[in-house]
């Protein structure tokens, strides 16, 4: 394989999978393991991938990676536990945010981070998370809708009251 | 009342502003070229097993006499398979080596969890003792702990002594870096020394160091084309023309040098050597040889990771992967320091970063991916072990035949499944409680007996049989809700709650809030509850993170329990019980009982997939239970509900079905058992998906299957019970 291509194509797009990652688990070392796989994979088949598009690819293991890993925990996680590596810069957004996002389950807290932060198509969010396009829609409005009565700091945070 | 795309994207976008780019395409990279090197090993061997299936069939086909093929004693075997590799899921950090639980008890018994010499101890040679678990370089001095707890003192005649214990702890040698008197040898037992010169001839030099290689033989170790063998008792020297890097608990030397020529791992069993290409592995920093296994902490290629192998063919059992960004853990800050009698994998863990930490001794077990720690040596300094202290795992403090094999739900046990948003049309349950519970009313003391506790409006409220509540300032400026946490013992006498600098009981009866330390290592939160609850005899159960503690409020230190993050644990009578889950691959769950500090059983729970939120009387126990399964439920048995199980064998007492769509009730919380309230009959609260604002408290009859409603309450308010009578 190329490496320099590789390397070249991850430094890119590393940093945002990473902070998407974060936003799906909450958890920035569990947000790096699920990176490093991710790109190790797209390493592993980076002469089928390089002239198609990786970062989708890289971006679907992530995403399913964690959901498979939670479903095979299967634990309940009352409030997520405070991870002494997650960023210290701008800690009250950082903190409200990751609460909010604790309200959601699994699929919604994707659909809401892959629409949102990733700022991908309902398609793309549909075909990423292997679902249909009204089950994308269903689950983001109802991902909102949560948000909305159940994280009323986060429309303090953006400069709303909830009515 | 809405957000719109932007607004919300710009708060994603801000709350994750600071995480930096990582550097994990190199790493990525040395993960895929090591996965590729196991695949061809991988195709490799079956193309290998493929041929020798065509040699044997060519030869019964032409009738010959097969005649083996010549085994060279340097064969080398071809990347065989890996059965049964398991691997634990993420790397782990060493950093945080202090978070592990402790290791049960039975794990190298005799090394203490502190190693903590004292200032001064006898001297060996006047009271000599049976055994030495370790010694201590302590300045001028070497203290030896003794199998019976006692230290003894040996003087050091020079700066950087090399301190080395026999396997068995009755040797100990002392040689001088520099030095050119060779070792001074002692035998623990007596208390004699005797000095072992070098051999004749030999030219001591940089790298050379003396240890052992068995309990009466001494080893000269450090050039890789020879060693000397000395009896250490009649001081005979025999050249070796080959080198050891270890030696086996048999004294078998084994090396592992890869730093030049071809990587293979050679093995001296049975006297002859027997080579095996390190490419399963990779390149060894620290290896560790038991009679059929072989740990190594290996990097190169790839990360830092820990592998326990099969010894004669090296194919990897199991590996640790261990985060080490920097390099310093692979750079000697982690190491193997042995394989223990049970096969767990003990590793010596430096603490870096801060001057004078020492190093810790965590043990990892290999079949449940588990680590715990086993020993912190909290001071930079020498010390070694006597090799069996460390090998030793009690049999009997975990004893394997106590562990029962999987169990499943009995489909005969198997209820009528029911809605929780039908709890409304249940019969009422004659229990002690007033249909609605409402925390409100005056100051004061409880009147009657305690029935329930609850935190609202800032106050610590009591519920009395007479049905009234009372309530009583926290006893410090509280913590946020989020972070504090209340219990009330089934006796009813006892109330503790958190607080911000210590946990506060109160006498029911008496009202005076009671400050309680928490133990070391307990940081309080503001974004999170922790565990809380307290027992008949007052102990209180206190759990957050990945640490539990149980407390003794009669003055006895806080004992720290070996259970971490994703258990869920509980005390009944004088036990803890815990539902523990090992994510290996496959993930397993144990039900384990602890007794004063020893596992007394440990029952395979696996079957049951996920068992959340345990509550226990003296015969049956109760859990949530979520299914992990991926398709849709083929019979009740599949379904998320309540489970009561016999604790003696965890059999089915019974099982209530309560299906529902993404496991609302049972992983989300909306379904817990609270408690027995007879052998017979759980208190169940359960948050109906259509009304999830009220909690009830439901009564299960686990013989009958009969359900009745006791209460409901607030689902903001937290409230937790002690005794409800029927």
């Amino acid at each position: 394989m190329d490496e320099q291509e590789f390397t070249a194509w991850a430094a890119g797009c590393e940093r945002q999978l990473l902070r998407s990652a974060f936003l799906l688990t909450g958890d920035l070392h569990r947000a790096e393991d699920l990176v490093q796989e991710a790109l190790t994979r797209v390493a592993l088949r980076w002469s089928r991938l390089r002239a198609g598009n990786p970062t989708a690819y890289a971006r679907t293991i992530i995403v399913r990676d964690n959901i498979s890993w939670w479903r095979r925990r299967r634990e309940v996680t009352v409030a997520e536990p405070y991870d002494a590596a997650a960023p210290p810069v701008d800690p009250e957004v950082a903190l409200v945010v990751r609460r909010s996002l604790a309200r959601l389950t699994r699929s919604q807290r994707a659909v809401l981070v892959l629409r949102h932060f990733d700022d991908l198509t309902e398609r793309e969010t549909a075909e990423l998370l292997g679902v249909s396009l009204g089950t994308v829609k269903s689950q983001n409005a109802a991902a909102l809708a949560r948000l909305r009565d159940g994280a009323p700091e986060l429309l303090d945070l953006i400069g709303r009251s909830p009515s | 009342m809405s957000m719109d795309d932007h607004e919300l994207s710009t708060v994603l976008h801000r709350a994750t502003q600071s995480i930096d780019a990582p550097v994990l395409a190199a790493r990525a990279l040395r993960s895929a070229q090591r996965r590729r090197t196991r695949r061809r090993g991988a195709a490799a061997a079956v193309l290998s097993s493929a041929l020798v299936v065509a040699v044997v069939v060519a030869t019964q086909v032409g009738g010959g006499t097969s005649v083996a093929p010549p085994t060279s004693p340097s064969q080398t075997p071809t990347a065989p398979t890996s059965p049964g590799l398991s691997r634990t899921e993420g790397p782990w950090d060493p950093r945080t080596v202090d978070d592990l639980p402790p290791a049960r008890a039975g794990l190298s018994p005799t090394v203490p969890a502190v190693i903590d010499p004292p200032e001064s101890s006898p001297l060996l040679a006047d009271d000599p003792i049976g055994a030495a678990v370790l010694v201590v370089e302590q300045g001028d001095v070497a203290q030896l702990l003794g199998v019976d707890g006692s230290w003894r003192t040996v003087p050091l005649d020079q700066r950087y002594p090399g301190l080395e214990l026999s396997p068995d702890g009755r040797r100990l040698a002392i040689s001088y870096v520099g030095g050119d008197a060779g070792a001074t040898l002692y035998d623990v037992t007596t208390g004699d020394s005797r000095v072992q010169p070098f051999p004749e001839g030999y030219q001591p030099f940089d790298f050379s160091y003396w240890t052992f290689a068995d309990d009466d033989t001494l080893c000269l170790c450090g050039a890789s084309e020879e060693i000397y063998l000395v009896d250490a008792v009649t001081g005979a020297a025999q050249r070796q023309a080959h080198g050891a890097d270890v030696f086996d608990p048999d004294g078998a030397a084994v090396e592992a040098d890869c730093c030049v020529g071809p990587q293979v791992l050679t093995d001296w069993a049975g006297g002859s050597p027997r080579e095996v290409d390190l490419q399963l592995i990779g390149r060894p920093s620290s290896i560790s040889v038991g009679l059929d296994t072989v740990a190594a902490t290996s990097y190169d290629p790839g990360p830092l990771e820990v592998v326990l192998a099969d010894r004669s063919t090296l194919s990897p059992r199991a590996t640790l992967p261990v985060r080490d960004p920097q390099g310093a853990f692979g750079d000697g800050g982690l190491s193997v320091a042995t394989i223990t009698d049970d096969g767990t994998v003990l590793l010596r863990v430096a603490v870096l970063g801060r001057d004078g930490d020492g190093f810790r001794v965590v043990a990892w077990d290999p079949a449940l991916g588990t680590l715990s720690l086993v020993s912190t040596n909290p001071v930079a300094r020498q010390v070694a072990f006597a090799d069996s202290a460390l090998r030793q795992a009690r049999p009997g403090t975990q004893d394997p035949e106590a562990t029962t094999s999987a169990s499943t739900i009995d489909p005969d046990r198997v209820q009528p499944a029911w809605d929780p948003d039908d709890v409304r049309e249940l019969p009422a349950a004659g229990v002690l409680l007033p249909a609605v519970l409402v925390p409100e009313g005056d100051p004061g003391p409880v009147r009657g007996s305690a029935v329930a506790a609850a935190d609202a409006d800032g106050r610590c409220w009591v519920l009395g049989t007479s049905g009234e509540w009372t309530s009583t300032a926290y006893p410090e400026p509280e913590l946020p809700f989020v972070g504090r946490q209340v219990a009330i013992a089934s006796s009813s006498d006892v109330v503790v709650v958190t607080g911000r600098r210590a946990l506060w009981r109160r006498d029911v009866s008496s009202g005076d809030w009671i400050e309680v330390p928490y133990p070391a290592g307990f940081r309080t939160r503001f974004d999170y509850s922790p565990t809380l609850a307290v027992d008949d005899d007052g102990r209180i159960l206190l759990g957050q993170d990945q640490r539990w503690w149980l407390i003794d409020t009669d003055g006895g230190a806080p004992t720290r329990l070996p259970f971490d993050r994703f258990d869920d644990v509980m005390t009944s009578g004088g036990d803890v019980l815990a539902s523990r889950f090992a994510n290996t691959s496959p993930p397993t769950r144990a039900v384990e009982e602890w007794r004063s500090g020893s596992i007394i059983s440990s029952q395979d729970a696996t079957g049951f997939q996920s068992l959340q939120r345990p509550v226990a009387d003296e015969r049956s126990i109760a859990f949530a239970r979520a299914r992990t399964g991926y398709t849709v439920p083929a019979s009740a048995v599949e379904s998320d509900g309540l489970l009561a199980l016999d604790r003696d064998g965890l059999t089915t007492r019974a099982f209530l079905p309560v299906p529902s769509r993404a496991s609302y009730y049972s992983d989300n919380g909306g379904l817990s058992p609270v408690g027995w309230l007879d052998p017979d009959t759980v208190l169940v609260a359960v948050r109906p998906r259509s009304d999830p604002d009220t909690t009830w408290l439901v009564t299960w009859d686990v013989e009958t299957g009969e359900l009745a409603r006791a209460a409901s309450y607030a689902t903001g308010t937290r409230i937790v019970l002690a005794s409800v009578a029927l």
